[in-house]
C-alpha cells in the first residue's frame, strides 16, 4: 500500500464518495416524500429503506472499486464464512451478488457472451459466464471490480463453484482456500464438523500469511455477533410478510437481501434492517400490502429471475397476488439460531454446514410446507433455474409432494436467473395466466 | 447324443469370444452376472456405485460384489425423464430408469460417490423412491491432509461400510481388505499392460476394444476381471496385422456418463487410433499400487485416495497446473492430438476444458471438442467432425 494510493482511496471512498452517496440518498428520500410521487395502481409504494440500500450497496462497490492499495481483496462464495475474513480485514466481494447487479443491469448477456467466446459453454451456471466475462473483458456496471489476493470458495451452496473458482484461480494466479463442506441428510455427524472446523483453521492460518497479520479473537467475536444480529432481524423482515396484507413481497426481499450476504457482520448492516423492519412493522400497524389488493399468497422457490424481478412483480400484483416468502430469502435467516459469537470458530463450522443447498432436497420440501403453513399461501411457484441445477433438481417431485399431501398447486416455471436467453416472456405469461386462473387470481 | 461342436474358423479372432463375453455384461449391465453371484452367494450383497472412483476392495473386503452402475446408456428412458428438467445431464434419467423399471431389483445397495451436484441430489431422490435399499453419499474430500481430509475419508468408509455390515455384509475384516488391495493391484497393472499394448500397437488392441474389455470389470470382482484381461491380452497377442494410417489420439472427457459404444466406434472410423483415455478413469483412479503391507490397510486405502488421486475433473487439484496430467497423458502416448468429449450439462468437464485447451494449444497439441449425451444416436457429425480434424492432423505434420 502506497501513500497516495490511500490518499486516493480515503478521498474517493470516505470523502468526495460518501458525500456524493449520501446528496443521492437524501434527494431520494425527499423525493419519496413528495405527493403524488407513486402512482402504481397495483403496487404499494417502495420502503423508505430502499435509498438507503443503494447508498450501501453503492459504497460497498465504491470501496472496492479503489480496494486494490488500500487493503487485500477476498472473493467470496455466498456461503463462504465471510466473518473471518471481514474480522482479518479483508474487503470481501461476492461474484454472484455481483452476477445478480449484472442480471438486474441487464448487461449479463454480454458478459456471458464474452465467456462463451473463450469456451465456457451455454449450459454452464450463467453466474459463473458472468463473472469469467467480466473478469476476462474487465467490464462491470460498477465501475471497477477489484482484483483479488485471494479466493475463498466453500461448496455448501454447489459443487460447481470449485470448478468455477478454479478457473478464476487460475487466470488471477492467486490463492484459492476452498472449504469443502459434506452434504447433510441427517444432522451433521461430528466427523463432519470436526472437517469443516479443520479447514476452517488451516484457512484462517492461510488469510493470516496474506493479510500480513492475526486474526484477534474479540475482533471475531464482535463480527459473528453482529453477523447474528444481522441475520436476526433479516429472519423478522422475512417473517413480516406472515401478515395480512404482507408489507413486504420475496421481490422486494430479493432486493434488500444484499447487505446481509456481503455485508454481514457489519454494523451499518444491522442498522439498516433495524430500519426496514421499523417501517415493515409501521406498515402492518396501518395496514398496507406490498401489493395494493393482495387477494391470494404464494411462496417462490429458488433463486430470482433477476432481469425480470419487476416485470414478475408487476404482472403477479396485477392479479392481486403478492408473493409473500422464499426459500431462497429464508436461506439467509433461517440458521441464526446456530450463529454463537461466544465460540466463532466451532459455530461457523456448524453455521455453514447447514444451508438449504447443502441439505437434502426432502429438507427443502419440509421448508416449504412449514412456509406453506406459516404463511398462508395458495400456491407456489418453482423456478425450474437452468443456472442452478442443485436447487432445480427434484423440484417435479417437490411439485406432486406439495400439491398430493398439502393440496397447494405449485407451477415449474423454466427460466434462469441470469440469462435472459432463457426466459420467454411471453410462454412465462401464459404459463403464470394459466396458473393463476387455477388459484382463484 | 450330443451334437458336435462347429469347429471355429481356422481365421476367427482370437479374441471373439473374451469379447463377446465382455459385451454381454456390458449389455445388461452386469445385472445377470450380479443375479448368478448372488444365488452362489446368499446372503451376500450387491452394492451398486456410480461414476467415477469408489472404493471397491472396500466392499470386496466386506464380501460384496461391487457393481457400477454407469447409467442406462441408450436404452429407452420412460419414467426417468419425467424427474429432471431438460437441462440436467442424462446419466442420472437413465439410472433412475433403471430403479423405476425394477432392472436394479438384485442391487442391495447403492453408492453415489461426490462428484457434481447432480449425483449428489439423485442420492437423495434415491433414499426417496426406494426406501427399501440402502442408499449411501461417499461423502470424498476435497481436502488431501490426512489429519483433515484423511481423518474425515476414513470416518466415511467407516461409516458406509458399518451401515452394509448392518445389512448382511461380512465384517470389516483388515486380512481380507488386504486380500482386497493385493487383488486390486494386479487389476490396475493389468489394465496398465493394456494401456501399453494400445500406445504400443494401436493396430492390436482398438479402443472400443479396450472400452468393452475394461468396463467389463466395473460388473466383476477384481480377480474375475484380472482373469479377463489376461485372456483378452493373451489373445490379441496372437493376432496379426500392422499398424494403420491413423492419428493418434487421447480421448478425454473426465468421464461419468458413458458416451455410446458408436461414438467411439465412429472415432476409430474417423482414422484415429485412441491410445489413451479415461472413459473408465474410475478403475485406474489411484495411480500406482496401495500399499498391501500397511499395518492398517483401511489406511492405506485412504492414504492412496489422498496421495495418488487421478487429477481428473471432479477432484481439487490445488496449486497444480491444469492441464500437466493431460499433456503428460499425451506425451506418454506419443499422440498428435487430443479428442475433448464432454457430456451436455456435465459442469465439472465442461468448466475444465476451456482451461485443458488453453494448455493444449500453449503446448500447440491441436485438438478438436465435441459434447455428447450416453442417448446420442446420430454419429455423422461427429465422424464428420473427427474425419476433419485427423486429416488435419496428417497435413500439419506433413507440413515442411
Amino acid at each position: 500500500m502506497t501513500l497516495t494510493d490511500e490518499l486516493r482511496y480515503q478521498a474517493n471512498v470516505n470523502v468526495l464518495g460518501a458525500v456524493f452517496l449520501r446528496f443521492e440518498r437524501l434527494q431520494l428520500e425527499w423525493k419519496m416524500h413528495e405527493k403524488g410521487f407513486w402512482k402504481h395502481e397495483h403496487l404499494a409504494p417502495p420502503h423508505f429503506a430502499a435509498p438507503r440500500l443503494k447508498e450501501l450497496i453503492s459504497k460497498h462497490y465504491l470501496k472496492g472499486r479503489y480496494a486494490n492499495g488500500h487493503g487485500k481483496v477476498a472473493w467470496l462464495t455466498s456461503g463462504a464464512p465471510a466473518e473471518l475474513f471481514t474480522a482479518l480485514g479483508f474487503f470481501p466481494l461476492f461474484p454472484e451478488n455481483h452476477g445478480a447487479v449484472c442480471g438486474i443491469r441487464r448487461v449479463a448477456e454480454k458478459l456471458s457472451g464474452y465467456a462463451e467466446d473463450a469456451g465456457y459453454s451455454r449450459d454452464l451456471c450463467s453466474y459463473a459466464r458472468t463473472d469469467f466475462g467480466a473478469m476476462l473483458s474487465g467490464e462491470t456496471p460498477v465501475g471497477k471490480l477489484p482484483r483479488p489476493d485471494v479466493l475463498v470458495c466453500c461448496t455448501n451452496i454447489c459443487q460447481t463453484v470449485l470448478h468455477w473458482y478454479q478457473v478464476v484461480a487460475h487466470h488471477y494466479k492467486v490463492p484459492l482456500i476452498l472449504i469443502d463442506t459434506p452434504f447433510l441428510y441427517e444432522q451433521a455427524e461430528p466427523h463432519m464438523v470436526a472437517f469443516v472446523e479443520k479447514q476452517l483453521e488451516a484457512a484462517v492460518e492461510q488469510a493470516e500469511r496474506i493479510v500480513g497479520k492475526s486474526l484477534s479473537e474479540p475482533r471475531l467475536r464482535e463480527v459473528t455477533a453482529r453477523s447474528k444480529e444481522a441475520v436476526e432481524l433479516w429472519a423478522q423482515v422475512l417473517a413480516r410478510g406472515k401478515h395480512h396484507p404482507a408489507p413486504i413481497t420475496a421481490f422486494d426481499e430479493f432486493i434488500h437481501m444484499a447487505p446481509v450476504v456481503e455485508m454481514r457482520g457489519e454494523a451499518f448492516t444491522v442498522e439498516y434492517y433495524a430500519t426496514l423492519l421499523a417501517e415493515l412493522d409501521d406498515r402492518v400497524a396501518k395496514g398496507i400490502g406490498a401489493v395494493k389488493q393482495e387477494k391470494r399468497r404464494l411462496i417462490w422457490d429458488n433463486l430470482p429471475v433477476w432481469g425480470r424481478v419487476r416485470w414478475l412483480s408487476e404482472l403477479l400484483a396485477a392479479r392481486g397476488v403478492s408473493l409473500v416468502a422464499s426459500t431462497y430469502t429464508n436461506a439467509w435467516g433461517e440458521l441464526a439460531a446456530l450463529v454463537d459469537p461466544e465460540h466463532p470458530m466451532k459455530s461457523a463450522a456448524n453455521v455453514y454446514l447447514h444451508p438449504i443447498l447443502n441439505r437434502g432436497t426432502g429438507y427443502k420440501l419440509d421448508v416449504m410446507r412449514t412456509m406453506v403453513r406459516d404463511y398462508d399461501v395458495q400456491g407456489a411457484i418453482l423456478h425450474s433455474d437452468r443456472s442452478c441445477k442443485p436447487y432445480s433438481i427434484g423440484q417435479i417431485d417437490q411439485r406432486e409432494k406439495l400439491a398430493t399431501e398439502l393440496g397447494v398447486p405449485a407451477l415449474l416455471l423454466e427460466a434462469d436467473h441470469n440469462d435472459p436467453r432463457a426466459f420467454s416472456e411471453e410462454q412465462v405469461s401464459t404459463r403464470l395466466s394459466a396458473f393463476l386462473e387455477v388459484i382463484g387470481a | 447324443m450330443k451334437a458336435p461342436l462347429a469347429p471355429a474358423p481356422r481365421d476367427a479372432d482370437p479374441a471373439r469370444d473374451v469379447l463377446r463375453r465382455a459385451h454381454a455384461l456390458l449389455e445388461d449391465h452386469g445385472l445377470a452376472n450380479a443375479a448368478a453371484w448372488k444365488r452362489d452367494h446368499p446372503g451376500r450383497l450387491a452394492v451398486g456405485y456410480m461414476p467415477v472412483y469408489a472404493p471397491r476392495p472396500l466392499f470386496e473386503a466386506l464380501g460384496c460384489l461391487p457393481v457400477a452402475v454407469f447409467g442406462g446408456g441408450d436404452r429407452d428412458v420412460i419414467r426417468g425423464d419425467s424427474y429432471f428438467q431438460s437441462y440436467i445431464c442424462h446419466i442420472p434419467r437413465s439410472t433412475l430408469e433403471l430403479g423405476v423399471s425394477g432392472a436394479l431389483q438384485g442391487i442391495d445397495a447403492m453408492v453415489f460417490p461426490a462428484i457434481c451436484d447432480v449425483i449428489r441430489n439423485l442420492s437423495g431422490m434415491w433414499q426417496m423412491l426406494f426406501p427399501d435399499v440402502y442408499a449411501a453419499y461417499l461423502d470424498v474430500p476435497q481436502n488431501f491432509r490426512p489429519e483433515v481430509g484423511g481423518a474425515f475419508y476414513r470416518a466415511e468408509l467407516e461409516r458406509i461400510a458399518s451401515d452394509l455390515v448392518a445389512r448382511g455384509a461380512l465384517a470389516l475384516d483388515p486380512e481380507r481388505l488386504r486380500a482386497a488391495i493385493v487383488t486390486e493391484n494386479a487389476r490396475r497393472r493389468a489394465l496398465l499392460a493394456l494401456g501399453d499394448v494400445r500406445r504400443e500397437e494401436p493396430w492390436r488392441c482398438p479402443a472400443s476394444e479396450a472400452y468393452a474389455i475394461t468396463r467389463a470389470g466395473g460388473a466383476l470382482l477384481a480377480a474375475d476381471h484380472l482373469a479377463l484381461l489376461g485372456e483378452y491380452l493373451a489373445a490379441i497377442a496372437l493376432r496379426r496385422g500392422s499398424p494403420k494410417d491413423n492419428v493418434r489420439v487421447v480421448l478425454t472427457g473426465a468421464f461419468c456418463e458413458q458416451p455410446p459404444f458408436g461414438l467411439i466406434k465412429s472415432l476409430e472410423l474417423a482414422g484415429c487410433d485412441i491410445v489413451d483415455d479415461d472413459l473408465q478413469l474410475g478403475l485406474t483412479y489411484i495411480e500406482g499400487d496401495i500399499d498391501a503391507e500397511a499395518a492398517d490397510p483401511l489406511g492405506a486405502l485412504v492414504t492412496a485416495f489422498l496421495e495418488r488421486g487421478a487429477a481428473t475433473a471432479s477432484r481439487y487439484i490445488g496449486d497444480a497446473h491444469k492441464g500437466d496430467a493431460l499433456l503428460a497423458r499425451v506425451r506418454r502416448a506419443r499422440a498428435d492430438g487430443v479428442v475433448f468429449a464432454a457430456a451436455s450439462f456435465c459442469d465439472p468437464a465442461l468448466l475444465d476444458e476451456p482451461m485443458l485447451e488453453a494448455a493444449m494449444d500453449e503446448a500447440g497439441v491441436p485438438y478438436t471438442s465435441f459434447k455428447y449425451a450416453e442417448n446420442t444416436g446420430q454419429f455423422h457429425v461427429i465422424r464428420e467432425q473427427a474425419g476433419a480434424f485427423s486429416d488435419a492432423v496428417r497435413l500439419w505434420e506433413s507440413a515442411p
